[in-house]
């Protein structure tokens, strides 16, 4: 049974954060990844902990304007490649 | 129709693709990531027309160097790697704007070097949830370059460790320990921007 956690926040919380981040950043052995994961089930600061950073990594990805690339930037670049190739052959 | 591969003495191995094999490369495996491109180079340059030619600049070396790269390999991570080094060379020099990172390590981590410390950053997940485009986009732009630039890498683009210490030319550990302190800052300005809105 995990001691590890208090109503204060948890007792190895520098090691959890750092498994988490692995975890959220497919980085994280399987070892790490059972550890934590059963570790959330009894440690209510690393879920809250866990749940934040996941949501972050969720807004960056979801809520951040994603721009096209300019057509003409576009028609430039093809050309001018298009062009290099001719001269060179 | 065959491709020759030649050892050079340094550096990566040469192809000698013929120009409809180049053209297949360029088309089949740079083109489709100019989208990534362009909103990388927009996020480092904040700048329009200064995307453009970074992109265009981008694009224009990797065919020029295209021997360097080995078709059906990790085109995108190659064609940041161009971009970033393109922008680190022209573009931050004409800026002429001095790298603030050093500055801002010392400022937020005075008194530690320990790459594990923990910056406890409480922010609640419905704050997070109620915040606009532009908040995150404002938080996120606040960073200083670099640690804008390894969120970006990882958290946008999905870069893996070892793909970004090859984009950055830096070791894994500084990955993860620059990763670190970027999301530490990143949360400190999440958290002033909650404050402002009054969620918490």
């Amino acid at each position: 049974m995990d001691q590890s956690s208090t109503k204060e926040g948890c007792q190895e919380s520098v090691k959890c954060i750092e498994i988490l981040h692995l975890l959220l950043d497919n980085e994280a052995s399987k070892d790490e990844e059972d550890y934590l994961r059963s570790h959330l089930d009894i440690c209510l600061p690393c879920l809250k902990n866990y749940k934040m950073e996941s949501e972050i990594r969720h807004i960056l990805k979801t809520k951040l304007e994603k721009r096209e690339v300019p057509q003409d930037l576009l028609d430039v670049i093809k050309n001018k490649i298009s062009i290099s190739l001719a001269s060179n052959g | 129709m065959s491709t020759t591969v030649t050892d050079t003495k340094e550096g990566p191995k040469r192809h000698s693709y013929s120009d409809s094999k180049k053209m297949k490369i360029f088309n089949g495996e740079f083109l489709p990531h100019i989208d990534s491109m362009y909103n990388f180079a927009y996020r480092l340059t904040f700048n329009d027309d200064e995307s453009k030619d970074l992109v265009q600049e981008t694009y224009f070396k990797a065919f020029r160097f295209i021997s360097s790269f080995q078709e059906g390999t990790n085109a995108k991570a190659w064609l940041f790697r161009i971009l970033k080094n393109s922008f680190i060379n022209d573009f931050r020099k004409k800026s002429k704007e001095p790298s603030k990172v050093d500055y801002q390590e010392v400022e937020t981590y005075y008194n530690s070097d320990d790459v594990d410390e923990h910056i406890t950053v409480d922010l609640r997940v419905e704050s997070l949830q109620n915040m606009i485009g532009d908040e995150v986009s404002n938080a996120l732009n606040a960073l200083d370059v670099d640690f804008r630039t390894v969120i970006i890498l990882c958290d946008l683009e999905g870069f893996t460790y070892e793909e970004m210490a090859k984009i950055l030319d830096i070791p894994i550990g500084t990955v993860r320990s620059r990763l670190h302190r970027a999301r530490n800052l990143l949360k400190e300005k999440l958290k002033s921007y909650a404050q402002t809105m009054g969620f918490k």
